[in-house]
Protein backbone atom coordinates (compact mmCIF):
# COMPACT_ATOMS: atom_id res chain seq x y z
CA UNK A 1 0.00 0.00 0.00
CA UNK A 2 2.30 2.92 -1.05
CA UNK A 3 2.51 5.42 -3.68
CA UNK A 4 -1.57 6.35 -3.66
CA UNK A 5 -4.04 6.21 -0.88
CA UNK A 6 -6.25 2.96 -1.18
CA UNK A 7 -10.02 3.57 0.12
CA UNK A 8 -11.38 -0.05 0.87
CA UNK A 9 -14.75 -0.35 1.58
CA UNK A 10 -16.84 -3.65 2.52
CA UNK A 11 -20.79 -4.41 1.73
CA UNK A 12 -23.02 -6.72 1.90
CA UNK A 13 -24.10 -8.15 -1.00
CA UNK A 14 -28.17 -8.15 -0.23
CA UNK A 15 -28.12 -4.84 1.52
CA UNK A 16 -29.83 -1.56 0.05
CA UNK A 17 -27.52 0.70 1.57
CA UNK A 18 -24.61 -0.70 -0.17
CA UNK A 19 -26.18 0.48 -3.55
CA UNK A 20 -25.68 4.13 -1.95
CA UNK A 21 -22.31 4.07 -0.72
CA UNK A 22 -21.55 2.84 -4.27
CA UNK A 23 -23.21 5.66 -6.03
CA UNK A 24 -21.51 7.87 -3.45
CA UNK A 25 -17.91 6.96 -4.50
CA UNK A 26 -19.08 6.95 -8.70
CA UNK A 27 -20.24 10.75 -7.59
CA UNK A 28 -16.56 11.46 -6.73
CA UNK A 29 -14.74 13.57 -8.91
CA UNK A 30 -12.70 11.79 -11.28
CA UNK A 31 -9.32 13.13 -10.42
CA UNK A 32 -10.00 11.88 -6.87
CA UNK A 33 -11.36 8.75 -8.23
CA UNK A 34 -7.96 8.30 -9.98
CA UNK A 35 -5.86 9.48 -6.95
CA UNK A 36 -6.68 6.87 -4.87
CA UNK A 37 -6.73 2.81 -5.18
CA UNK A 38 -10.59 1.37 -4.77
CA UNK A 39 -11.12 -1.95 -3.23
CA UNK A 40 -14.66 -3.27 -2.72
CA UNK A 41 -15.01 -6.56 -0.60
CA UNK A 42 -18.08 -8.22 -0.75
CA UNK A 43 -19.94 -10.36 1.91
CA UNK A 44 -22.93 -12.15 1.86
CA UNK A 45 -25.20 -14.51 -0.18
CA UNK A 46 -23.91 -14.21 -4.00
CA UNK A 47 -21.24 -12.13 -3.05
CA UNK A 48 -19.85 -12.54 -6.73
CA UNK A 49 -23.18 -11.78 -8.66
CA UNK A 50 -25.37 -9.71 -6.47
CA UNK A 51 -26.37 -6.14 -7.77
CA UNK A 52 -24.04 -4.54 -5.47
CA UNK A 53 -21.22 -5.89 -7.33
CA UNK A 54 -22.23 -5.22 -10.56
CA UNK A 55 -22.62 -1.40 -9.47
CA UNK A 56 -19.30 -1.59 -8.04
CA UNK A 57 -17.81 -2.84 -10.99
CA UNK A 58 -18.51 -0.03 -12.46
CA UNK A 59 -16.56 2.82 -10.78
CA UNK A 60 -13.41 3.46 -12.53
CA UNK A 61 -10.42 2.08 -11.51
CA UNK A 62 -11.99 -0.38 -8.49
CA UNK A 63 -10.93 -4.08 -7.67
CA UNK A 64 -13.78 -5.72 -6.47
CA UNK A 65 -13.13 -9.08 -4.31
CA UNK A 66 -15.59 -11.26 -2.69
CA UNK A 67 -14.64 -13.24 1.24
CA UNK A 68 -16.39 -14.59 3.63
CA UNK A 69 -18.34 -12.86 6.34
CA UNK A 70 -14.83 -13.92 8.46
CA UNK A 71 -12.57 -12.68 5.95
CA UNK A 72 -14.02 -9.74 6.18
CA UNK A 73 -14.24 -8.66 9.86
CA UNK A 74 -10.47 -11.05 10.34
CA UNK A 75 -8.99 -8.25 7.91
CA UNK A 76 -10.85 -5.24 8.37
CA UNK A 77 -12.44 -5.07 11.49
CA UNK A 78 -15.72 -4.50 9.82
CA UNK A 79 -18.99 -4.91 11.35
CA UNK A 80 -21.44 -3.02 8.84
CA UNK A 81 -21.83 -3.03 5.25
CA UNK A 82 -20.65 0.33 3.96
CA UNK A 83 -17.66 0.36 6.37
CA UNK A 84 -15.24 2.17 4.44
CA UNK A 85 -11.17 2.48 5.15
CA UNK A 86 -8.86 4.80 3.68
CA UNK A 87 -5.50 4.59 3.74
CA UNK A 88 -2.56 7.04 2.82
CA UNK A 89 -0.22 6.38 0.76
CA UNK A 90 2.08 5.63 3.64
CA UNK A 91 -0.71 3.03 4.12
CA UNK A 92 -2.08 4.71 7.65
CA UNK A 93 -5.33 4.64 8.04
CA UNK A 94 -6.84 7.97 8.07
CA UNK A 95 -10.39 7.57 8.27
CA UNK A 96 -12.76 4.71 8.72
CA UNK A 97 -16.78 4.96 8.53
CA UNK A 98 -19.68 5.13 6.32
CA UNK A 99 -19.97 7.21 3.13
CA UNK A 100 -23.76 7.52 3.38
CA UNK A 101 -25.58 10.54 6.19
CA UNK A 102 -28.19 7.23 6.72
CA UNK A 103 -29.30 4.15 6.01
CA UNK A 104 -29.08 4.42 2.08
CA UNK A 105 -29.34 8.01 1.20
CA UNK A 106 -27.51 8.76 -1.62
CA UNK A 107 -25.50 12.46 -2.00
CA UNK A 108 -23.42 14.76 0.33
CA UNK A 109 -22.36 12.62 3.31
CA UNK A 110 -19.65 13.78 5.87
CA UNK A 111 -18.07 10.46 4.92
CA UNK A 112 -17.63 11.68 1.32
CA UNK A 113 -16.34 14.90 2.65
CA UNK A 114 -13.67 13.33 4.40
CA UNK A 115 -12.68 11.06 1.75
CA UNK A 116 -11.92 14.14 -0.05
CA UNK A 117 -10.69 16.49 2.77
CA UNK A 118 -8.06 13.19 3.36
CA UNK A 119 -6.77 12.14 -0.36
CA UNK A 120 -6.59 16.14 -0.43
CA UNK A 121 -4.28 16.35 2.42
CA UNK A 122 -6.53 18.48 4.62
CA UNK A 123 -7.58 18.18 8.25
CA UNK A 124 -10.74 15.44 7.46
CA UNK A 125 -12.83 13.43 10.64
CA UNK A 126 -10.89 10.43 11.36
CA UNK A 127 -13.93 8.07 11.62
CA UNK A 128 -17.91 8.28 11.25
CA UNK A 129 -21.10 6.15 12.17
CA UNK A 130 -21.85 3.57 9.35
CA UNK A 131 -25.63 2.99 8.23
CA UNK A 132 -26.16 -0.78 7.11
CA UNK A 133 -26.57 -4.03 7.71
CA UNK A 134 -24.60 -5.98 9.92
CA UNK A 135 -21.38 -7.80 8.25
CA UNK A 136 -21.66 -10.80 10.88
CA UNK A 137 -24.17 -13.71 10.59
CA UNK A 138 -25.61 -13.72 14.72
CA UNK A 139 -24.27 -16.86 16.06
CA UNK A 140 -21.76 -17.46 13.55
CA UNK A 141 -18.65 -18.76 14.60
CA UNK A 142 -16.27 -16.12 14.87
CA UNK B 1 -73.59 42.42 10.55
CA UNK B 2 -76.15 40.92 13.21
CA UNK B 3 -76.46 37.29 13.42
CA UNK B 4 -79.88 35.82 13.39
CA UNK B 5 -80.65 32.33 14.53
CA UNK B 6 -81.46 31.08 12.08
CA UNK B 7 -78.19 32.11 10.18
CA UNK B 8 -76.42 30.75 12.79
CA UNK B 9 -78.15 27.82 12.24
CA UNK B 10 -77.56 27.62 8.50
CA UNK B 11 -74.01 28.74 9.30
CA UNK B 12 -73.46 25.48 11.70
CA UNK B 13 -75.43 22.86 9.21
CA UNK B 14 -72.77 24.21 5.97
CA UNK B 15 -70.08 23.61 9.00
CA UNK B 16 -71.00 20.18 9.45
CA UNK B 17 -71.62 19.44 6.01
CA UNK B 18 -67.93 20.49 5.41
CA UNK B 19 -66.69 18.45 8.63
CA UNK B 20 -68.61 15.14 6.99
CA UNK B 21 -67.44 15.52 3.25
CA UNK B 22 -63.38 16.67 4.99
CA UNK B 23 -63.67 13.94 7.69
CA UNK B 24 -64.69 11.37 4.67
CA UNK B 25 -62.50 12.60 2.59
CA UNK B 26 -59.29 12.45 5.03
CA UNK B 27 -60.52 8.78 5.74
CA UNK B 28 -60.12 7.40 2.25
CA UNK B 29 -56.81 9.35 2.70
CA UNK B 30 -55.71 7.50 5.70
CA UNK B 31 -56.49 4.18 4.27
CA UNK B 32 -54.56 5.34 0.83
CA UNK B 33 -51.81 6.24 3.06
CA UNK B 34 -51.28 3.11 4.57
CA UNK B 35 -51.21 1.27 1.87
CA UNK B 36 -48.94 3.10 -0.03
CA UNK B 37 -46.22 3.43 3.29
CA UNK B 38 -46.51 -0.20 3.52
CA UNK B 39 -45.91 -1.09 -0.66
CA UNK B 40 -42.57 1.79 -0.28
CA UNK B 41 -41.23 -0.18 2.02
CA UNK B 42 -42.09 -3.48 0.81
CA UNK B 43 -40.18 -1.73 -2.60
CA UNK B 44 -36.99 0.30 -0.97
CA UNK B 45 -36.14 -1.74 2.20
CA UNK B 46 -38.14 -5.35 2.21
CA UNK B 47 -35.21 -7.05 4.07
CA UNK B 48 -32.50 -6.19 6.54
CA UNK B 49 -29.56 -8.70 6.66
CA UNK B 50 -27.00 -9.98 9.12
CA UNK B 51 -24.34 -11.74 7.31
CA UNK B 52 -26.01 -14.64 5.59
CA UNK B 53 -29.31 -14.27 7.69
CA UNK B 54 -32.08 -11.51 6.40
CA UNK B 55 -35.51 -10.64 8.46
CA UNK B 56 -38.53 -8.47 7.39
CA UNK B 57 -37.11 -4.92 7.66
CA UNK B 58 -38.09 -2.88 10.58
CA UNK B 59 -39.30 -0.59 8.18
CA UNK B 60 -42.09 -2.69 7.11
CA UNK B 61 -43.01 -3.82 10.38
CA UNK B 62 -43.25 -0.56 11.47
CA UNK B 63 -45.50 0.52 8.53
CA UNK B 64 -47.82 -2.52 8.88
CA UNK B 65 -48.12 -1.99 12.63
CA UNK B 66 -48.23 1.29 13.66
CA UNK B 67 -49.70 2.70 10.00
CA UNK B 68 -52.24 0.29 11.07
CA UNK B 69 -52.71 1.28 14.74
CA UNK B 70 -53.03 4.75 13.10
CA UNK B 71 -55.16 4.90 9.88
CA UNK B 72 -57.43 1.60 10.89
CA UNK B 73 -59.36 3.51 13.78
CA UNK B 74 -59.02 7.03 12.43
CA UNK B 75 -60.77 5.25 8.64
CA UNK B 76 -63.63 3.64 10.71
CA UNK B 77 -64.19 6.79 12.34
CA UNK B 78 -64.57 8.83 9.41
CA UNK B 79 -66.81 6.29 7.69
CA UNK B 80 -69.23 6.19 10.92
CA UNK B 81 -68.81 9.46 12.32
CA UNK B 82 -68.39 11.65 10.00
CA UNK B 83 -69.74 14.70 11.18
CA UNK B 84 -69.15 13.98 15.40
CA UNK B 85 -66.96 16.83 16.35
CA UNK B 86 -64.66 14.78 17.54
CA UNK B 87 -63.72 13.68 14.40
CA UNK B 88 -61.57 16.38 12.99
CA UNK B 89 -59.61 16.65 15.90
CA UNK B 90 -58.63 12.72 15.88
CA UNK B 91 -57.62 13.27 11.76
CA UNK B 92 -55.69 16.24 13.00
CA UNK B 93 -53.38 14.16 15.73
CA UNK B 94 -53.59 11.06 13.48
CA UNK B 95 -52.58 12.37 9.92
CA UNK B 96 -49.47 14.02 11.41
CA UNK B 97 -48.82 11.08 13.46
CA UNK B 98 -48.67 9.34 9.46
CA UNK B 99 -46.40 12.01 8.38
CA UNK B 100 -44.15 11.45 11.30
CA UNK B 101 -44.20 7.70 10.24
CA UNK B 102 -43.96 8.39 6.69
CA UNK B 103 -40.50 10.10 7.48
CA UNK B 104 -39.87 7.47 9.62
CA UNK B 105 -40.53 4.60 7.01
CA UNK B 106 -38.34 6.71 4.31
CA UNK B 107 -35.24 6.84 6.72
CA UNK B 108 -35.87 10.69 7.33
CA UNK B 109 -35.89 11.84 4.16
CA UNK B 110 -36.01 15.88 4.01
CA UNK B 111 -38.72 14.62 0.73
CA UNK B 112 -41.42 12.80 2.79
CA UNK B 113 -41.23 16.09 5.28
CA UNK B 114 -43.44 17.91 2.27
CA UNK B 115 -46.03 15.47 3.37
CA UNK B 116 -46.20 17.38 6.75
CA UNK B 117 -47.08 20.64 4.74
CA UNK B 118 -49.57 18.86 2.96
CA UNK B 119 -51.42 17.52 5.42
CA UNK B 120 -51.59 20.73 7.11
CA UNK B 121 -52.94 22.48 3.97
CA UNK B 122 -55.79 19.84 3.75
CA UNK B 123 -56.60 20.10 6.95
CA UNK B 124 -57.31 23.05 6.52
CA UNK B 125 -60.45 22.19 4.59
CA UNK B 126 -62.06 22.31 8.01
CA UNK B 127 -62.21 25.55 7.83
CA UNK B 128 -60.95 25.89 11.62
CA UNK B 129 -57.64 27.37 12.29
CA UNK B 130 -57.73 25.41 16.02
CA UNK B 131 -57.14 22.12 14.48
CA UNK B 132 -54.20 23.28 13.35
CA UNK B 133 -53.04 23.46 17.01
CA UNK B 134 -52.63 19.78 17.99
CA UNK B 135 -51.65 18.78 14.36
CA UNK B 136 -48.67 21.24 14.46
CA UNK B 137 -48.10 20.27 18.06
CA UNK B 138 -47.27 17.03 17.41
CA UNK B 139 -44.92 17.53 13.81
CA UNK B 140 -42.52 19.87 16.60
CA UNK B 141 -42.88 17.51 19.50
CA UNK B 142 -42.08 14.30 17.16
CA UNK B 143 -39.19 16.31 15.42
CA UNK B 144 -37.74 17.58 18.47
CA UNK B 145 -37.77 13.96 20.66
CA UNK B 146 -36.36 12.12 17.47
CA UNK B 147 -34.06 14.97 16.65
CA UNK B 148 -32.47 14.09 20.22
CA UNK B 149 -32.99 10.46 20.81
CA UNK B 150 -32.73 9.58 16.84
CA UNK B 151 -32.54 12.42 14.83
CA UNK B 152 -31.15 9.63 11.45
CA UNK B 153 -35.10 8.76 11.36
CA UNK B 154 -36.39 12.17 11.01
CA UNK B 155 -33.18 14.35 9.34
CA UNK B 156 -31.88 11.28 7.81
CA UNK B 157 -28.28 11.88 9.40
CA UNK B 158 -27.20 10.83 12.35
CA UNK B 159 -25.34 14.19 13.91
CA UNK B 160 -26.16 17.97 14.78
CA UNK B 161 -30.04 17.48 14.35
CA UNK B 162 -30.80 18.33 18.47
CA UNK B 163 -31.91 21.88 16.92
CA UNK B 164 -33.03 21.11 13.30
CA UNK B 165 -36.57 21.19 14.87
CA UNK B 166 -36.61 24.86 15.57
CA UNK B 167 -35.87 25.34 11.58
CA UNK B 168 -38.92 22.95 11.12
CA UNK B 169 -41.12 24.05 13.30
CA UNK B 170 -40.61 27.39 12.28
CA UNK B 171 -41.60 26.80 8.58
CA UNK B 172 -44.29 24.62 9.43
CA UNK B 173 -45.89 27.98 11.92
CA UNK B 174 -45.25 29.85 8.80
CA UNK B 175 -47.77 27.71 6.81
CA UNK B 176 -50.11 27.82 9.78
CA UNK B 177 -50.23 31.92 9.56
CA UNK B 178 -51.46 31.82 6.29
CA UNK B 179 -53.86 28.65 7.18
CA UNK B 180 -54.74 30.61 9.74
CA UNK B 181 -55.98 33.49 8.02
CA UNK B 182 -57.30 31.36 4.97
CA UNK B 183 -59.79 29.32 7.90
CA UNK B 184 -61.23 32.61 8.97
CA UNK B 185 -61.81 34.17 6.01
CA UNK B 186 -63.53 30.76 5.07
CA UNK B 187 -65.59 31.01 7.88
CA UNK B 188 -66.42 35.13 7.29
CA UNK B 189 -67.15 34.05 3.47
CA UNK B 190 -69.43 31.33 5.16
CA UNK B 191 -71.24 33.83 7.84
CA UNK B 192 -72.13 36.10 4.83
CA UNK B 193 -73.60 32.91 3.04
CA UNK B 194 -75.57 32.22 5.26
CA UNK B 195 -76.88 35.42 6.09
CA UNK B 196 -77.91 35.68 2.37
CA UNK B 197 -79.59 32.62 2.50
CA UNK B 198 -81.39 33.14 5.59
CA UNK B 199 -82.33 36.78 4.33
CA UNK B 200 -83.84 34.58 1.16
CA UNK B 201 -86.23 32.25 3.21
CA UNK B 202 -87.02 35.48 4.94
CA UNK B 203 -88.06 37.19 1.56
CA UNK B 204 -89.44 33.85 0.32
CA UNK B 205 -91.56 33.35 3.66
CA UNK B 206 -92.89 36.67 2.98
CA UNK B 207 -94.03 36.51 -0.78
CA UNK B 208 -95.68 32.99 -0.16
CA UNK B 209 -97.88 34.34 2.34
CA UNK B 210 -98.83 37.57 0.65
CA UNK B 211 -98.98 35.60 -2.16
CA UNK B 212 -101.41 33.60 -0.33
CA UNK B 213 -103.32 36.67 1.09
CA UNK B 214 -103.69 37.54 -2.90
CA UNK B 215 -105.24 34.37 -3.37
CA UNK B 216 -107.93 34.71 -0.90
CA UNK B 217 -108.80 37.78 -1.89
CA UNK B 218 -108.99 36.87 -5.24
CA UNK B 219 -110.72 34.11 -4.30
CA UNK B 220 -113.30 36.49 -2.27
CA UNK B 221 -113.19 39.07 -5.25
CA UNK B 222 -114.53 36.08 -7.68
CA UNK B 223 -117.26 34.97 -5.20
CA UNK B 224 -118.44 38.83 -4.75
CA UNK B 225 -118.56 39.57 -8.27
CA UNK B 226 -120.48 36.02 -8.59
CA UNK B 227 -123.10 36.77 -6.38
CA UNK B 228 -123.26 40.11 -6.92
CA UNK B 229 -123.51 39.65 -10.91
CA UNK B 230 -126.47 36.75 -9.76
CA UNK B 231 -128.20 39.30 -7.40
CA UNK B 232 -128.22 42.26 -10.38
CA UNK B 233 -129.19 39.95 -12.95
CA UNK B 234 -132.50 38.93 -11.52
CA UNK B 235 -133.71 43.04 -11.13
CA UNK B 236 -132.61 42.91 -14.57
CA UNK B 237 -134.41 40.65 -16.50
CA UNK B 238 -137.18 41.91 -14.27
CA UNK B 239 -136.72 45.41 -15.82
CA UNK B 240 -135.94 44.00 -19.10
CA UNK B 241 -139.28 41.58 -19.21
CA UNK B 242 -141.65 44.36 -18.07
CA UNK B 243 -140.20 46.99 -20.32
CA UNK B 244 -141.01 44.47 -23.27
CA UNK B 245 -144.59 44.25 -21.85
CA UNK B 246 -144.96 48.17 -21.75
CA UNK B 247 -143.55 48.33 -25.06
CA UNK B 248 -146.97 46.20 -26.23
CA UNK B 249 -149.13 48.91 -24.73
CA UNK B 250 -150.55 52.01 -26.15
CA UNK B 251 -147.43 54.83 -25.67
CA UNK B 252 -147.21 57.69 -27.14
CA UNK B 253 -143.90 58.78 -29.36
CA UNK B 254 -142.28 59.97 -25.97
CA UNK B 255 -142.81 57.55 -23.72
CA UNK B 256 -141.53 54.90 -26.64
CA UNK B 257 -138.53 56.86 -26.80
CA UNK B 258 -137.86 57.42 -23.19
CA UNK B 259 -138.59 53.01 -23.01
CA UNK B 260 -136.15 52.54 -25.85
CA UNK B 261 -133.89 54.07 -23.46
CA UNK B 262 -134.72 52.00 -20.61
CA UNK B 263 -134.18 48.51 -23.08
CA UNK B 264 -131.23 49.85 -24.36
CA UNK B 265 -129.64 50.57 -20.91
CA UNK B 266 -130.91 47.25 -19.56
CA UNK B 267 -129.45 45.10 -22.05
CA UNK B 268 -126.28 46.85 -22.24
CA UNK B 269 -126.19 46.74 -18.54
CA UNK B 270 -127.06 42.85 -18.71
CA UNK B 271 -124.45 42.20 -21.30
CA UNK B 272 -122.09 43.13 -18.94
CA UNK B 273 -123.35 41.47 -15.84
CA UNK B 274 -123.05 38.10 -17.82
CA UNK B 275 -119.56 38.43 -19.18
CA UNK B 276 -118.58 39.65 -15.57
CA UNK B 277 -120.32 36.68 -14.48
CA UNK B 278 -118.31 34.46 -16.84
CA UNK B 279 -115.11 35.47 -15.85
CA UNK B 280 -115.73 35.14 -12.14
CA UNK B 281 -116.73 31.27 -13.18
CA UNK B 282 -113.82 31.06 -15.38
CA UNK B 283 -111.58 32.23 -12.18
CA UNK B 284 -112.88 30.20 -10.04
CA UNK B 285 -112.56 27.36 -12.28
CA UNK B 286 -116.24 26.98 -12.82
CA UNK B 287 -116.63 27.33 -16.31
CA UNK B 288 -119.01 23.94 -17.40
CA UNK B 289 -118.72 23.40 -20.70
CA UNK B 290 -120.79 20.84 -22.37
CA UNK B 291 -118.65 19.41 -26.04
CA UNK B 292 -120.88 18.17 -28.36
CA UNK B 293 -120.74 18.16 -32.35
CA UNK B 294 -121.31 21.14 -33.86
CA UNK B 295 -122.61 21.96 -37.16
CA UNK B 296 -120.62 25.42 -37.60
CA UNK B 297 -122.40 26.06 -40.81
CA UNK B 298 -125.22 26.81 -38.34
CA UNK B 299 -123.54 28.80 -35.92
CA UNK B 300 -122.33 31.01 -39.07
CA UNK B 301 -126.04 31.37 -40.00
CA UNK B 302 -127.20 32.14 -36.34
CA UNK B 303 -124.40 34.95 -35.48
CA UNK B 304 -125.11 36.24 -38.63
CA UNK B 305 -128.82 36.39 -37.93
CA UNK B 306 -128.01 38.09 -34.51
CA UNK B 307 -125.71 40.65 -35.94
CA UNK B 308 -127.34 41.30 -39.21
CA UNK B 309 -129.19 44.24 -37.64
CA UNK B 310 -126.12 46.30 -35.94
CA UNK B 311 -124.21 45.44 -38.99
CA UNK B 312 -127.04 47.13 -41.14
CA UNK B 313 -127.60 50.35 -38.88
CA UNK B 314 -123.55 50.92 -39.46
CA UNK B 315 -124.27 50.40 -43.35
CA UNK B 316 -121.74 47.85 -42.94
CA UNK B 317 -122.09 44.39 -45.26
CA UNK B 318 -122.32 41.07 -43.55
CA UNK B 319 -121.63 37.85 -45.93
CA UNK B 320 -121.10 34.37 -44.99
CA UNK B 321 -118.14 32.21 -46.87
CA UNK B 322 -117.91 28.20 -46.64
CA UNK B 323 -117.12 24.92 -48.15
CA UNK B 324 -119.42 22.39 -47.24
CA UNK B 325 -121.16 21.33 -44.13
CA UNK B 326 -118.25 21.31 -41.09
CA UNK B 327 -118.88 19.76 -37.76
CA UNK B 328 -116.33 20.67 -34.95
CA UNK B 329 -116.60 19.05 -31.55
CA UNK B 330 -117.33 22.50 -28.99
CA UNK B 331 -119.73 23.75 -26.69
CA UNK B 332 -122.95 25.42 -28.94
CA UNK B 333 -123.26 28.05 -26.53
CA UNK B 334 -120.15 29.56 -25.81
CA UNK B 335 -118.74 28.74 -29.60
CA UNK B 336 -121.88 30.93 -30.69
CA UNK B 337 -121.04 33.85 -27.95
CA UNK B 338 -117.54 33.56 -29.28
CA UNK B 339 -118.01 34.02 -33.20
CA UNK B 340 -120.82 36.67 -31.63
CA UNK B 341 -117.99 38.23 -30.07
CA UNK B 342 -115.56 38.32 -33.17
CA UNK B 343 -118.17 39.42 -35.55
CA UNK B 344 -119.41 42.28 -32.62
CA UNK B 345 -116.67 43.72 -32.54
CA UNK B 346 -115.56 43.29 -37.17
CA UNK B 347 -119.05 45.73 -37.33
CA UNK B 348 -118.25 47.96 -34.64
CA UNK B 349 -114.79 48.62 -35.28
CA UNK B 350 -115.46 49.08 -39.05
CA UNK B 351 -116.45 52.07 -40.89
CA UNK B 352 -119.42 52.70 -43.28
CA UNK B 353 -119.34 50.75 -46.05
CA UNK B 354 -117.18 48.27 -44.99
CA UNK B 355 -117.32 44.59 -45.45
CA UNK B 356 -117.32 41.37 -42.33
CA UNK B 357 -117.09 37.84 -44.20
CA UNK B 358 -117.79 35.03 -41.83
CA UNK B 359 -115.90 31.80 -43.45
CA UNK B 360 -115.42 28.54 -42.34
CA UNK B 361 -112.97 25.53 -44.01
CA UNK B 362 -111.42 22.41 -43.15
CA UNK B 363 -107.74 22.68 -42.60
CA UNK B 364 -106.74 19.15 -43.24
CA UNK B 365 -108.74 16.36 -41.72
CA UNK B 366 -108.34 17.04 -38.07
CA UNK B 367 -109.21 20.65 -38.17
CA UNK B 368 -111.78 23.06 -39.17
CA UNK B 369 -110.85 27.01 -39.39
CA UNK B 370 -113.75 29.67 -38.99
CA UNK B 371 -112.30 32.94 -39.35
CA UNK B 372 -114.11 36.58 -39.35
CA UNK B 373 -112.84 39.06 -41.51
CA UNK B 374 -113.24 42.78 -41.55
CA UNK B 375 -112.31 46.12 -43.70
CA UNK B 376 -111.53 48.45 -40.51
CA UNK B 377 -109.39 49.78 -38.94
CA UNK B 378 -106.77 47.20 -37.93
CA UNK B 379 -105.02 46.46 -35.04
CA UNK B 380 -101.23 48.14 -34.54
CA UNK B 381 -98.74 45.43 -33.23
CA UNK B 382 -98.05 47.44 -29.70
CA UNK B 383 -101.78 46.56 -29.08
CA UNK B 384 -102.48 43.43 -30.53
CA UNK B 385 -100.57 42.12 -27.46
CA UNK B 386 -103.08 43.81 -25.60
CA UNK B 387 -106.04 42.68 -27.04
CA UNK B 388 -106.31 39.62 -24.78
CA UNK B 389 -105.99 41.77 -21.49
CA UNK B 390 -109.39 42.28 -19.07
CA UNK B 391 -110.93 45.74 -19.62
CA UNK B 392 -108.44 46.50 -21.83
CA UNK B 393 -110.55 48.86 -24.78
CA UNK B 394 -107.63 50.30 -26.35
CA UNK B 395 -109.09 53.64 -27.95
CA UNK B 396 -112.57 52.44 -27.67
CA UNK B 397 -113.65 54.92 -24.81
CA UNK B 398 -112.36 57.68 -27.24
CA UNK B 399 -113.93 56.68 -30.02
CA UNK B 400 -117.46 56.50 -28.17
CA UNK B 401 -117.75 52.47 -28.95
CA UNK B 402 -119.86 50.55 -26.57
CA UNK B 403 -118.34 47.49 -24.91
CA UNK B 404 -116.89 45.87 -21.52
CA UNK B 405 -113.37 45.27 -22.40
CA UNK B 406 -114.28 41.93 -21.64
CA UNK B 407 -115.19 40.34 -25.02
CA UNK B 408 -112.40 38.89 -26.20
CA UNK B 409 -110.98 37.39 -22.96
CA UNK B 410 -114.15 35.43 -22.80
CA UNK B 411 -113.88 34.49 -26.49
CA UNK B 412 -110.11 33.17 -26.22
CA UNK B 413 -110.48 31.55 -22.89
CA UNK B 414 -114.08 30.09 -24.10
CA UNK B 415 -111.95 28.78 -26.93
CA UNK B 416 -109.04 27.12 -25.11
CA UNK B 417 -111.17 25.74 -23.06
CA UNK B 418 -112.62 23.77 -25.67
CA UNK B 419 -109.27 22.90 -27.18
CA UNK B 420 -109.53 25.63 -29.40
CA UNK B 421 -107.01 28.18 -30.71
CA UNK B 422 -107.36 31.96 -31.99
CA UNK B 423 -104.93 33.90 -33.62
CA UNK B 424 -105.37 37.66 -35.08
CA UNK B 425 -103.75 39.30 -38.14
CA UNK B 426 -104.19 42.57 -39.01
CA UNK B 427 -103.30 45.39 -40.64
CA UNK B 428 -103.55 48.91 -39.91
CA UNK B 429 -105.66 50.83 -42.02
CA UNK B 430 -106.64 47.70 -44.13
CA UNK B 431 -108.30 45.41 -41.52
CA UNK B 432 -108.34 42.47 -39.13
CA UNK B 433 -108.80 38.72 -39.58
CA UNK B 434 -109.08 36.66 -36.38
CA UNK B 435 -108.67 32.72 -36.97
CA UNK B 436 -110.26 30.20 -34.92
CA UNK B 437 -109.14 26.93 -35.28
CA UNK B 438 -111.37 24.08 -33.93
CA UNK B 439 -111.26 20.02 -33.92
CA UNK B 440 -113.06 18.87 -36.52
CA UNK B 441 -115.90 16.42 -34.95
CA UNK B 442 -114.96 12.49 -35.68
CA UNK B 443 -117.21 9.24 -35.59
CA UNK B 444 -115.40 8.24 -32.99
CA UNK B 445 -115.91 11.15 -30.55
CA UNK B 446 -117.68 10.08 -27.71
CA UNK B 447 -120.77 12.29 -28.23
CA UNK B 448 -124.22 11.62 -28.82
CA UNK B 449 -125.94 14.97 -29.81
CA UNK B 450 -127.46 15.41 -33.19
CA UNK B 451 -124.88 17.97 -34.83
CA UNK B 452 -127.75 19.44 -36.89
CA UNK B 453 -129.61 19.81 -33.73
Amino acid sequence: MTGRPTLVVVLHSQCPCSLATVSNIQALPPAVLQSMRIQFVVSGPDARTSGVVENASLVPGATTESVTENEALRQFGAQTSGQSFLYDSAGQLVFSGGLTDSRGHEGPSLGIQAILDCVAGRPCQPSLPVFGCAVQTPGAPK
Amino acid sequence: MSFAPRSQELFEEHLTSIRQTTSRMFGWLMLAQYVGAIVWAKLATPLTWAGTQSSTHPHVVTAIVLGGLIAIPTFLLTVFKPSAPVTPWVVSVCQMLFSALLIEVSGGRIETHFHVFGSLAFLAFYRDWRLLVPATLVVVVDHFVRGIYSPVTVYGISSGAQFRFLEHSAWVLFEDVFLTISCLRGRSDMKVTAQRQFELESKNAELNAANELATIANLAKTTFLSRTSHELRTPMNAILGFGQLLGMTDLDEKQRDSLSYIMKGGQHLLGLINDVLDISKIEAGALGLTLEPVNVNLVLTAVANLTKPDADQKGVGLSIEEEGELIVLADRQRLIQSIFNLVTNSIKFNKPGGSVWLRCIPVGSENVEISVEDTGEGISEADKAKLFVPFERLDADAKGIEGTGLGLVLTKTHLEAMDGKIFVESEVGKGTCFRVLMRQYRADDPCAADPAA
